[in-house]
């Protein structure tokens, strides 16, 4: 991580400001960093506030797309879904306030900084993470059972999102304003929809729970992160999300996210109150997670050719666009039409 | 076509790489990061222009026309012959963009 402090001289002021708002005018920001975005949605600035010789260390999240028909919540909906969440004793990282017009620093807003490894070839290589990795499948089970059991009546403002509505029209709407011209992309959305399954439950999901969204420490998995995609939806919809050969990172022998045994996932998900698997189901939200990964790649490619959102990572998503197209084929060549 | 002077391009991007490479270890945190993008550009353009069109490439029409027959379920009956034939054409974009990608890598 660097300190490139002539960048991020425009936002010391404000931030110095934000925080004397919040913790007094003796408290002074130090160490700002950014670490490197590497897609999504939200832009990510860490800081200290020291104040009394006792010191804090606390993260911004700022919105960086504004586009229509976003695949991303509203910064405010975030903010409300962390402190529902984290008040329901899921681990993520404590919400403090969110930013107001006032502060000059666009939408968002501040929560406490969470220590642990995020990196996720780091968390399937290091030795020093051999422990974390063993334990990582049953814990990434439970907390996905946790997540699914919670009241949906405290989340019932994500019903309206085009993704709990109908989750593969918001792909095929998004697709279609990009410029949807993908054949790969094409054969998935039939498929999807000659072979629509009706689903018993509509649960929170997380929407995007997989390594990098976790923060893992020696005992393995410590927090999550990146509630963004929150939405309603099928809970196996979560579980072939977090199988998805795009989240193994190299290590393709073990589906569940580069580090774990499908079995170990299901049997240690059921054994904390998940609900029953469909392996049906399963199969067709891999399908779909595919063709929601690609839509999410044409759409950073789109802002990349259309707009000032511009960066290497974001123009080499369009080249890595027919990489999940080969393994969405792969899998959908395996299934009856 | 004219004939340009040496360095042909494959030279260049090699030269521009090991510059990169040169300085990778004074870069840190983002920089770094973007740095390894940049190098992964270099090999995709290295790999387009060794790999030029072989005829095989389907126009802006051609695919316009398919993914319209898809949508449209004119394919449904040839649902097997249709994926192999997407499916070659994937793997020709694949071969640029990541040809580790075809071994599971």
């Amino acid at each position: 991580m660097v300190d490139d402090s002539a960048d991020l001289g425009e936002i010391s002021g404000s931030l110095q400001r934000l925080a004397e708002k919040h913790f007094g005018s003796s408290c002074i920001v130090k160490n700002l960093k950014r670490p490197p975005m590497l897609g999504g949605a939200n832009e990510t600035f860490i800081f200290d506030v020291e104040q009394r010789s006792k010191s804090q260390r606390l993260v911004l999240r700022r919105q960086t797309y504004f586009e229509n028909n976003s695949p991303f919540l509203a910064m405010s909906h975030q903010y409300t879904i962390l402190q529902k969440v984290f008040r329901n004793k899921v681990a993520t990282p404590e919400p403090l306030f969110e930013l107001e017009s006032t502060d000059c620093l666009g939408k968002g807003f501040v929560m406490r900084f969470v220590e642990g490894e995020t990196i996720p070839r780091k968390i399937l290589a290091n030795e020093s993470l051999d422990v974390a990795r063993r334990k990582l499948t049953e814990q990434c089970g439970r907390t996905l059972a946790q997540i699914h059991r919670l009241s949906t009546e405290e989340f019932n403002f994500l019903g309206c999102s085009a993704d709990s509505k109908d989750a593969l029209q918001a792909q095929i709407e998004r697709y279609e304003k990009y410029g949807g011209r993908q054949p790969a992309l094409e054969l998935a959305i039939r498929w999807l929809q000659k072979n629509r399954r009706e689903y018993p439950v509509k649960r929170l999901l997380h929407g995007d729970f997989r390594l990098g969204n976790i923060v893992v420490g020696h005992e393995g998995f410590k927090y999550l992160l990146d509630w963004d995609c929150c939405h309603l939806g099928d809970p196996m919809e979560e579980l072939a999300w977090l199988c998805l050969k795009s989240w193994r990172f190299g290590k393709v022998e073990k589906k569940v996210g580069g580090f774990g045994d499908r079995e170990i996932l299901y049997r240690s998900y059921l054994d904390n109150g998940g609900y029953e698997i469909s392996q049906e189901r399963i199969r067709w939200w891999k399908i779909f997670g595919y063709l929601r990964w690609a839509v999410l790649n044409m759409m950073q490619i789109h802002g990349h050719m259309n707009s000032s959102r511009k960066s290497l990572p974001f123009a080499i998503c369009g080249r890595n666009i027919c990489l999940i197209e080969y393994d969405l084929l792969m899998a959908l060549k395996g299934e009856k039409f | 076509m004219t004939q340009h002077d040496q360095p042909d391009c494959f030279e260049l991007i090699r030269t521009v790489n090991d510059f990169l490479e040169s300085i990778e270890g004074k870069l840190h945190g983002s920089d770094k990061y973007g740095l390894q993008c940049a190098k992964h550009v270099l090999n995709i353009i290295a790999r387009e222009i060794e790999g030029a069109p072989d005829g095989s490439l389907q126009t802006a029409d051609d695919i316009k026309k398919l993914c319209l027959g898809i949508r449209e379920g004119k394919y449904d009956d040839n649902w097997p012959e249709t994926l192999r034939h997407i499916l070659d054409h994937v793997v020709e974009k694949v071969k640029i963009s990541d040809p580790n990608h075809l071994r599971g890598i």
